[in-house]
């Protein structure tokens, strides 16, 4: 009974796919989340993700539903936002977050015009929300290059991204590159949206960065813990979302966002710092 | 023997705008080698966008920054807490450590000799216990202990502090106090904004008084005058109105 319902379903060749691509992005969205809530860009990510739809869109209007060439236009619609929010930033009075914002609302209405020209509703939903279900080699290839790439880089920036969060200006002073770091970490973001939305879409692919590192901050109060809880949460809700998208037949994207969710909210409330319940315990 | 060789940092004839706002016009100084130099002034006066040229972080408009052989990677700098993200998820140890990381190890591990160093200097500084706390536990006088045990750590010729002293109990403020001595007692060019009027008369031989250009520079004793003072208060006025 417990077999069949917790690992039956991984004997079929798409539901160990779709567990290994889930598992991948885990580890590379993971550590990434966590740089982006300490760097204080949530929102940020939240625009990023956004922007990579109208170069998805494209790949998918050329090449049809096949994850290479709409990632390609994922990355390059991403990177173009960002670039572009960057310099806006630079010379003009409007901060990046600003900046971010009118380029990302830009490009979800360009997004959806150049979908809604050659589809029909369910591949909407598929770039919209994704299918974990649905993940082919190929998919599987790009998500594990990705997560090797981020990891590999995050490694390397490691110490230096640490440095330039908390003191910014030390980190300027002994001639650390920050404006190098953002922009690696920019690229970091678009990669792993771009590699996350044929699970979860491009509305859904930054949860699984955001609520996992959300939910692991109210447990630990060292980074490297912080950042392998949040993998584990990750990794976690990937496995359970797609049990209950397999048992339940939901939407496999929009199930893992929700158990990542129910991580979250267990953690906001019941955590061991900072959450409602030590707040409680302190007033009394 | 040309002047500016005397000096650890020279300032000739620097001014900084954002837009608009002038922040700093004509500032000319020469810290001399091993001096011991307090840098007072009106709030918006550009004491801390003065030292921020020094250490390379905002680049002047017109006008240069002369670091006697040495780049700004060189200088030992303490920021001003309010300036740091205490929330952050990092211990004592991570941010001593900082003071043992230059742009050429920035991607290299720390050798055990340093390691020893780095645990010394935290014993040094009474922090030693605490290594593996995280920063947000610490108390004010605590924390500003932990970046002076950075600095240490950095062990650079040129110091700078921007406002040190502010939130900490009166304890930790001699000890800082007294190893700022030590360090101009070992030949060490430090230079210290602050706010603390008595503490400059008492502790630092010399001082700069700025309002967003030099109001008056040299023996403290003399820039403090009543006179001073006042036309510090009313030139940074002027240049405001």
């Amino acid at each position: 009974m417990i077999y069949d319902f917790l690992f039956a379903p991984f004997e079929y060749i798409f539901m160990k796919k779709a567990l290994i691509g889930c598992l991948c992005l885990a580890i590379s969205c993971g550590p990434v989340g966590i740089f982006l809530i300490l760097r204080r860009m949530s929102l940020m990510g939240d625009a990023l993700s956004h922007s990579i739809l109208p170069g998805a869109a494209l790949g998918y209007v050329v090449m049809g539903l096949s994850l290479l060439p709409m990632a390609i236009g994922g990355v390059i619609s991403g990177l173009i936002v960002a670039i572009l929010a960057g310099i806006v930033s630079r010379y003009t009075m409007m901060k990046e977050e600003a900046s971010f914002a009118g380029f990302f609302l830009i490009s979800v209405g360009l997004g959806v015009l150049i979908i809604s020209t050659r589809s029909n509703s369910v591949d909407i939903m598929h770039i919209l929300f994704g299918s974990a279900l649905a993940v082919d080699k190929v998919s599987l290839y790009v998500i594990a290059t990705v997560s090797t790439i981020t990891l590999s880089i995050l490694a390397l920036l490691y110490r230096s991204l640490i440095m330039e969060c908390f003191d910014p200006e030390y980190f300027r002073m002994i001639g650390g590159k920050g404006t190098r770091n953002h922009v690696v970490f920019l690229f970091l973001v678009v990669l792993n949206l771009v590699s996350g939305f044929q699970a979860m879409g491009t509305l859904l692919s930054l949860a699984l960065m955001i609520l996992p590192a959300l939910a692991a901050r109210f447990w630990s109060q060292k980074l490297l813990n912080i950042i392998i809880l949040t993998t584990l949460i990750a990794s976690i809700s990937g496995y359970a979302g797609l049990i209950l998208s397999y048992h339940l037949n939901l939407p496999s994207g929009p199930a893992i966002v929700l158990i990542a969710g129910v991580f979250y909210i267990f953690s906001l409330f019941i955590g061991s710092r900072g959450s409602v319940l030590i707040y409680l315990k302190n007033r009394k | 023997m040309n002047i500016n060789s005397q000096c650890e940092l020279v300032i000739d004839n620097l001014s900084v705008s954002f837009g608009n706002f002038q922040a700093l016009q004509n500032i000319k100084l020469c810290f001399p080698k091993g001096s011991l130099t307090a840098i007072i002034g009106p709030n918006g006066g550009g004491k801390s966008t003065l030292m921020k040229c020094a250490t390379g972080q905002i680049q002047p408009t017109s006008g240069k920054i002369s670091l006697n052989g040495t780049s700004s990677d060189k200088i030992s700098y303490v920021p001003q807490k309010s300036l740091l993200d205490t929330s952050f998820p990092i211990t004592v140890r991570e941010v001593a450590a900082m003071g043992l990381i230059s742009k050429k190890n920035l991607y290299r591990s720390i050798s055990s000799d340093k390691i020893n160093k780095l645990d010394h200097t935290l014993n040094e500084m009474g922090l030693f216990n605490q290594k593996e706390q995280l920063v947000e536990t610490l108390s004010g006088g605590q924390f500003q202990r932990l970046l002076f045990a950075r600095l240490l750590l950095q062990d650079q010729p040129l110091i700078i502090l921007d406002e040190p002293f502010s939130h900490i109990d009166e304890h930790t403020k001699e000890v800082l106090l007294s190893m700022i001595q030590n360090w101009h007692k070992a030949g060490k060019t430090i230079i210290v904004i602050l706010h603390e009027l008595d503490l400059v008369k008492r502790f630092f031989p010399n001082a700069v008084l700025l309002a967003k250009e030099v109001i008056s520079k040299g023996k403290t004793k003399e820039v403090m005058s009543e006179k001073n003072i006042a036309s510090a208060f009313k030139k940074l006025l002027e240049n405001t109105a």
